[in-house]
């Protein structure tokens, strides 16, 4: 298809990418070529892994990546997915000092008043644009860009499981306690990649949630009814 | 049933990795030397990409409580069981209740035990390989036990190791990276004449280069990364990502090395100097 570079990346890879990020167009796009992708190649293909406008495709060894280029020049063609179907999905989540350390020098470094941060950041419908960095995180766009932060210069040593955070033009959920050089701007209760669950990430790409401020007694409280399997995730549906 | 007596140092569980949830930003993990985990594997007369056990010098010790059948493969560890000293790339008989002792690595990093039967620890999304955060445990530590597979009818290996002096010697080979065109020919040509040395900081997620010039490449939108990318920051650091790297990325990667290479760079320990050959696709 025109505009696309397809090429290796390694062996047994084949990289798909599009000229430049232009939001979820591509979303949908990509989301058309994995479909390809699994449909052309079935057996063949171990998983594909996208981001903001790439697509990668693992194979198996016995199959030859100059061979699947060959093919995708000639064969590659989608149209998009919708994105609209899926229900808003709502994330709680705690802006109190304790769970976003660094909400106040996000303020700041906006000009704005933390209460402001807070509005801006719970008002979006964000869509996750793909998963990465940890197992489960949410990369999501449409973040207000009166709140594009620089990353940290130096990434804090441990972020919380659960902290949503603010890099650059980014957004996210940290799904695991792990570095990372964010902003944090708060926390949410809920757990968000479990290796015992089918899927194991809460989220993939395309999925549409919302974040919610909630006090930090409802934050104890959704954490005690996850843990006695009484939380049902709150959702719009789709309008 | 294999009981650890001491742990020594990253000392796992690993398989052939766990395929098929890098799109939920599961690193693939699996054996940081694939091809001499396949030689144990095939030494114990296990199919090759059997669970065995992964460690880095100093090794650990171990007490069987089942007999087997056993094979040290990798860098240039000591093996002694029972105190008697054992060869490497060999299939070694255990009976119930003999201690295995792994010293020092003379040469390379990471020693694989494989046991006939295959290492039968939690599969977790398709894989035995520990991850932290995925398995219950990141790593085997002292009191650990982990539990052997049923094997099948014990045969002799039909196929000899490659020795692994050549593993050690064989040279880096890399591919240009996705981001390669967009750096200055002087950047380029770089890449592919510095000497490199291995950073006393480097694990399973990445190996750090240690340099003395200074070369520099542009942050990229957050792309896929995998084993074996090799990235450049905007600060000049040169990161090659192994076995548990992210699955995507911000720096721009600059080369990719061939599978056999990251067996190959694996093995090269701390202040060990490297230069990348090219290769094209």
């Amino acid at each position: 298809m025109r505009g696309l570079n397809i090429r290796h990346f390694g062996e047994n890879a084949v990289m798909i990418d599009w000229p430049e990020e232009s939001g979820e167009v591509i979303l949908q796009e990509i989301l058309a070529c994995e479909q390809f992708l699994r449909s052309r190649f079935k057996n063949d293909l171990i998983e594909t892994v996208i981001s903001y406008r790439a697509v990668v495709a693992y194979f198996k060894t016995n199959k030859k990546s100059a061979e699947i280029i060959d093919v995708l020049q000639r064969e590659l063609t989608f149209n998009s997915v919708s994105l609209t179907e899926t229900a808003i999905r709502i994330v709680p989540v705690c802006y109190d000092n304790e769970f976003g350390p660094d909400l106040d020098f996000l303020a700041a470094q906006c000009e704005l008043s933390t209460s402001e941060v807070i509005e801006l950041h719970t008002k979006p419908v964000y869509t996750v644009r793909f998963i990465g960095f940890l197992p489960g995180f949410p990369y999501l766009s449409r973040l207000d860009e009166r709140l594009h932060t620089p990353r940290k210069s130096t990434p804090r040593r441990t972020v919380a499981a659960g902290s949503v955070a603010i890099g650059g033009a980014q957004t996210g959920i940290y799904t695991m306690d792990s570095p990372g050089g964010w902003h944090v701007l708060g926390r949410s209760p809920l757990e968000f990649f479990s290796p015992q669950n089918s899927p194991p990430s809460l989220f993939r790409p395309g999925d549409r949630l919302k974040f919610k401020a909630v006090s930090e007694e409802e934050y104890l409280q959704i954490e005690k009814e996850l843990r006695t399997g009484k939380y049902n995730l709150e959702h719009i549906e789709n309008d | 049933m294999i009981e650890v007596l001491k742990p020594g140092i990253y000392c796992s569980v690993q398989d052939a990795g766990r395929l098929g949830f890098r799109n939920q930003g599961v690193p693939l993990s699996g054996a940081m030397d694939g091809r001499s985990a396949t030689y144990a594997n095939l030494l114990a007369g296990n199919p090759l990409d059997s669970a065995l056990i992964e460690f880095a010098s100093p090794g650990p010790v171990f007490r069987f409580h089942k007999n087997c059948h056993i094979a040290v493969c990798g860098a240039d560890f000591e093996v002694q069981v029972n105190g008697i000293n054992h060869s490497m790339n060999t299939q070694i008989s255990i009976s119930k209740t003999d201690e295995v002792f792994i010293g020092r690595a003379a040469t390379g990093v990471w020693g694989y035990l494989a046991v006939s039967g295959g290492i039968a620890s939690e599969t977790v999304l398709g894989s035995r390989s520990f991850y932290s955060g995925i398995t219950s445990e990141p790593r085997l530590i002292g009191g650990s036990k982990v539990s052997i597979g049923k094997a099948a009818e014990n045969r002799e290996p039909d196929l000899l190791p490659e020795p692994h002096d050549r593993l050690l010697k064989s040279p880096i080979k890399a591919y240009p990276g996705p981001e390669f065109s967009k750096l200055t020919s002087e950047v380029q040509h770089a890449l592919f004449t510095t000497q490199f040395t291995i950073s006393a900081q480097s694990n399973r997620m990445a190996y750090i280069l240690e340099y003395s010039n200074r070369l520099k490449a542009e942050e990229i939108l957050t792309a896929p990364v995998r084993p074996g990318t090799v990235q450049l920051t905007p600060s000049g650091k040169m990161v090659v990502l192994m076995r548990d790297a992210q699955t995507t990325g911000g720096y721009a990667r600059v080369l990719q090395l061939s599978e056999r290479s990251i067996d190959s760079l694996a093995q090269k320990a701390a202040s060990t100097e490297i230069i990348f050959s090219r290769i094209d696709y």
